[in-house]
């Protein structure tokens, strides 16, 4: 920042003296120099500036801004003011604000370069392309030698979707580089993405031509040949791609990505090839009888003929060779590679049965089936495996714990097997039992990693945390406390299952904390991308760099996100709600807690700004949720917005929407959301139970108008008078009569309608029969638990008996 | 047939895998003291893995030798015997006795919590290149 102009050259020293104290975080005596000189010229903006950056890291933040505010309202045009605001604002992570300031700082100073590189990293964060684009012609305007500029001003187009305009500065930035500047990684990289623009702005013949010609001097040739390919079949031109495709597959036989493009170069989907006519069957056949030749240890190779063949004999004689491979080599993960033919019945029964095969012949001679050849001993042990997860899937607990059982007796010490174990009484909900399998495979070798960490998810189902701790606390940082270690590091699956296991038990203020540190780690991710535009200029990666910008464009589209969301709506629903049935965490751990970490008398500094982490202040989140009580509803609809935005198909996440909007009464919000269910399910049990509750509300609120009432009933072609109502539950109960979760959703809005058919109710709700699971009837039983608290326990009763196994439903929970 | 077969280490790490192979394989069971005793300075321990499985494990104790050893020492040519405890009536005697071992002894009530409690003393003097 320049001195101001009409200072004394003694005057000016004493400026440059503290600027360089500052850069040098002597800040102490920088704030000595400051108020020295602020004595002698009290309005003096630069010092004032220093003043406020200066104690801004000394901790003091909000004596900072008030200094900066008085500097700008003393002075509205000094750009150095603003730009100081703006530099706290972003400190503070509040973007909006700092974009705000960097801008007044522009508008008042034009020339300043660092002002508009400031700015335009906030204006990319908040996707305001059109300001960035005017930060960049600006910036070029000013610097015009400067690459990083060059770069921005392209990459704003790319993201506005302008192509066009994107690429003819491409061109000129070409004639900008010296010879010496087109060569090696960075010129390759330059023209890759010439290609990625050309593609995308379907000019196939130029972008090929590149990619032809310039082949030599190309570094990244497996996107290149990729691309090529790629582009060809958008001409048409198949044969050609087809030759490229399989140049690629010698490369690397085993990458499905490319497999996938070769099907489609024989006008092919792969999301259709299980339901291929025979002539195509007939041509991957040939195809892949070829590529086998060619490739025999290619494991891929010989696993797509059994996604794509259908005739029950060649798809059963494919799968005993194939299978046959994996046994014989003992390699466990078999299951892992069948798993996505299960949706196929057909397939099932001869999977069944060839694996039944296998197992007997191994029994009876120590050979697998078809074969003459004697195995080791413990071929057989990955057969009991493979069919203990096989009847797992199908879903049959006794079979399936019977293999199990049998490989355990055979070789005990073979820790997979506990590990499978653990996955079956988990899916029969006895996660106590599913955490002990799991913990003696642990035991059985503690240096593994994954089996302490999956160890810890277990306990966590278990609803013990103290014990999650006491596993998850040998691998973590031990200096450092758990909150500290999973926010640091982000680990977003503990968090989330021990939120999960809070909002369980009824502790909300926790699972509350806990869901928000997710959110956080989201804002994060976000933030990320600022301080990625100085690197790219270096590297000049900018396929990558758009790829990763338009990732961030849709970073909640992310099944953990999901997940946080969902159960922070619950969250808020239940606090509001409160269920009388919890599930408590458990008393006394399975594994001591260790011992909290000695406290370091030195405040943690974060590493990148030398700024002192501040305490947490909240660390069981009563405070946020003290603060939130009278507006549970805003930030539930941060979560519950996001997640139908990313999730547009998802009910769940339109049913939590329309819960929330009930609790507000934002009637027109939630008719336009069951409009939305309704177009992806409406056969589905939560669009009743939400058309119905918002009807029965609409019905019972006397301030609501009559124009939105009627447009409700219009749209939803339904009275809301009780009788009609009733006529209209009565109707989806008969009509999904075999359905469990129907019943029950039928049976919880009877009673609400019509109370006195509370017996009748009951009888739909009690009846348990038909396709349902434990997890959902644990949600049921939760909010059976807020409308009908006396029938809780005779349904707890009813569900005990329908899954015994499952510990939500047992007389006591153990402890 | 495929057949991988290794030696490997104890650690403490893995020495819940010794601890269940012993219990289902031998009659007796060990305290956990026993375990923690074999990772100290002294013993030996080796696992076999076939195929990554651990299958067997052999534990043995070095003894500090006696007076006429020392003797021995001396000379060019170092001898030591391998020595171990045989419950009376396993199978496992004759498959000491095919390595060369030889019954030395019978002690009675050698074990404290199995039947039968007697116990032939086996050994083998080995031979250690100098």
């Amino acid at each position: 920042m320049a001195p101001t102009k009409e200072l004394s050259s003694k005057d000016q020293a004493a400026i440059k003296n503290i600027s360089k104290l500052f850069d040098d975080k002597k800040y102490k005596k920088g704030l000595k120099a400051c108020d020295a000189f602020l004595k002698t010229h009290p309005d003096n903006v630069d010092a004032s500036c220093f003043k406020s950056l200066i104690i801004y890291n000394m901790d003091q933040k909000e004596e900072a801004h008030e200094i900066a505010n008085k500097a700008i309202k003393s002075n509205m045009t000094s750009s150095i003011a603003w730009h100081t605001l703006g530099f706290l604002h972003r400190q503070d992570k509040n973007y909006l604000e700092a974009g705000k300031a960097f801008k007044m700082a522009s508008k008042n100073n034009k020339e300043s370069s660092q002002i508009l590189r400031d700015l335009s990293s906030i204006q990319l964060y908040a996707r305001d392309l059109t300001g960035l684009k005017e930060s960049y012609a600006a910036l070029l305007k000013l610097q015009p030698s400067i690459k990083s500029h060059w770069i921005g001003l392209i990459i704003t187009y790319h993201l506005m979707g302008q192509q066009k305009a994107a690429f003819s500065i491409l061109e000129k930035f070409f004639d900008i580089l010296d010879d010496k500047e087109k060569t090696g990684l960075r010129y390759s990289e330059l023209l890759l993405y010439k290609c990625m623009l050309l593609d995308e702005m379907q000019e196939y013949d130029q972008a090929l031509n590149i990619l032809v010609k310039e082949e030599k001097i190309i570094l990244d040739k497996l996107w290149a040949k990729q691309k090529q390919a790629e582009i060809l079949m958008k001409k048409n031109e198949n044969q050609k791609a087809e030759t490229i495709l399989r140049n690629l597959i010698k490369l690397n036989p085993d990458n499905l990505n490319v497999h996938k493009k070769l099907w489609e170069s024989k006008n092919i989907k792969s999301e259709n090839l299980e339901n291929l006519d025979q002539e195509k069957i007939n041509l991957l056949k040939d195809l892949y009888k070829d590529l086998e030749q060619q490739y025999p240890k290619s494991v891929l190779i010989q696993k797509i003929p059994l996604m794509f063949l259908q005739d029950k004999q060649e798809f059963r004689e494919h799968l005993v060779k194939y299978s046959g491979k994996f046994l014989t080599k003992n390699i466990p993960s078999l299951f892992n590679s069948l798993k996505c033919l299960y949706n196929n019945k057909d397939k099932v029964e001869v999977i069944t049965q060839v694996f039944l095969d296998h197992l007997q012949s191994l029994k009876d001679n120590q050979t697998l089936s078809g074969s003459s050849e004697k195995e080791s001993p413990s071929t057989i042990l990955w057969c009991y495996y493979y069919l203990g997860q096989h009847y797992d899937k199908l879903n049959d607990f006794k079979e399936s714990l019977d293999y199990i059982e049998q490989g355990i007796k055979h070789t005990p010490t073979c820790l997979d097997f506990y590990v499978i174990k653990a996955k079956l009484y988990k899916h029969q909900g006895d996660v106590q039992r599913a955490f002990e399998e799991y913990d003696t495979a642990r035991k059985l070798d503690l240096a593994d990693r994954y089996l302490n960490t999956k160890c810890a998810k277990y306990a966590l189902r278990n609803n013990d945390p103290d014990t999650a701790e006491a596993i998850f606390s040998l691998i973590k940082d031990e200096s450092q406390t758990l909150m500290f270690n999973m926010s640091e590091f982000q680990v977003i699956w503990y968090e989330n299952e021990l939120g999960a296991a809070y909002l369980r038990s009824g502790d909300y203020a926790k699972a509350l904390k806990l869901f928000n540190l997710v959110e956080k780690h989201f804002g994060e991710f976000l933030e990320d991308q600022m301080d990625f535009h100085n690197h790219i200029q270096k590297k000049l990666t900018l396929r990558s760099y758009i790829e990763f910008l338009r990732w961030e464009d849709v970073v909640y589209q992310n099944k953990p996100y999901f997940d946080t969301a969902k159960f922070a709506a619950r969250t808020f629903l239940n606090i509001q709600k409160k269920p009388e049935f919890v599930l408590p965490l458990k008393k006394v751990p399975a594994i001591a807690k260790p011992p909290a970490p000695p406290k370091s008398t030195e405040p943690k500094k974060d590493p990148s700004t030398g700024l002192t982490i501040p305490e947490d202040d909240d660390p069981n989140g009563e405070k946020y949720l003290a603060k939130h009580m009278n507006d549970l509803w805003t930030p539930a609809l941060v979560f519950v917005d996001n997640l139908i935005k990313f999730a547009p198909n998802d009910i769940e996440g339109h049913s939590l929407s329309c819960q929330i909007n009930l609790q507000q009464k934002k009637y027109l919000v939630i008719l336009k959301t069951l409009l939305k269910i309704k177009s992806i399910n409406e056969n589905s049990p939560l669009y009743h139970k939400n058309l119905m509750e918002l009807l029965i509300q609409v019905s019972k609120d006397t301030e609501v108008s009559a124009i939105v009432k009627a447009a409700i009933e219009k749209q939803l072609s339904l009275a809301s008078d009780t009788n009609s109502l009733l006529a209209f539950n009565q109707s989806f109960a008969d009509k999904h009569k075999d359905s469990a979760q129907h019943r029950f959703v039928a049976g919880e809005i009877l009673y609400k309608l019509s109370p006195e058919s509370k017996d009748k109710a009951l009888e739909l709700i009690m009846n348990v029969n038909g396709e349902t699971n434990w997890e959902q009837c644990v949600n049921n039983l939760e909010s059976l638990s807020t409308i009908l608290p006396d029938s809780v326990k005779q349904y707890k009763e009813k569900l005990h008996s329908i899954f015994p196994l499952a510990n939500a439903f047992a007389e006591e929970q153990q402890n | 047939m495929i057949k991988n077969i290794e030696l490997g280490d104890l650690t403490d790490k893995n020495i819940g895998q010794l601890a269940l192979l012993n219990n289902t394989t031998l009659p007796v069971n060990y305290e956990e003291k026993f375990y923690q005793k074999l990772l100290t300075n002294g013993f030996i321990t080796k696992l076999a893995f076939f195929n990554d499985v651990m299958v067997g494990a052999v534990s043995c104790r070095i003894d500090p030798p006696k007076e006429e050893y020392v003797e021995d020492l001396c000379n060019k040519e170092k001898y030591e015997k391998i020595s171990l405890h045989v419950q009376i009536g396993s199978d496992a005697i004759e498959f000491y006795k095919k390595f060369n071992f030889k019954e030395e002894g019978l002690i009675k009530n050698y074990y404290r919590n199995i039947e039968p409690t007697d116990c032939y003393l086996m050994s083998k003097p080995v031979q250690i290149s100098a």
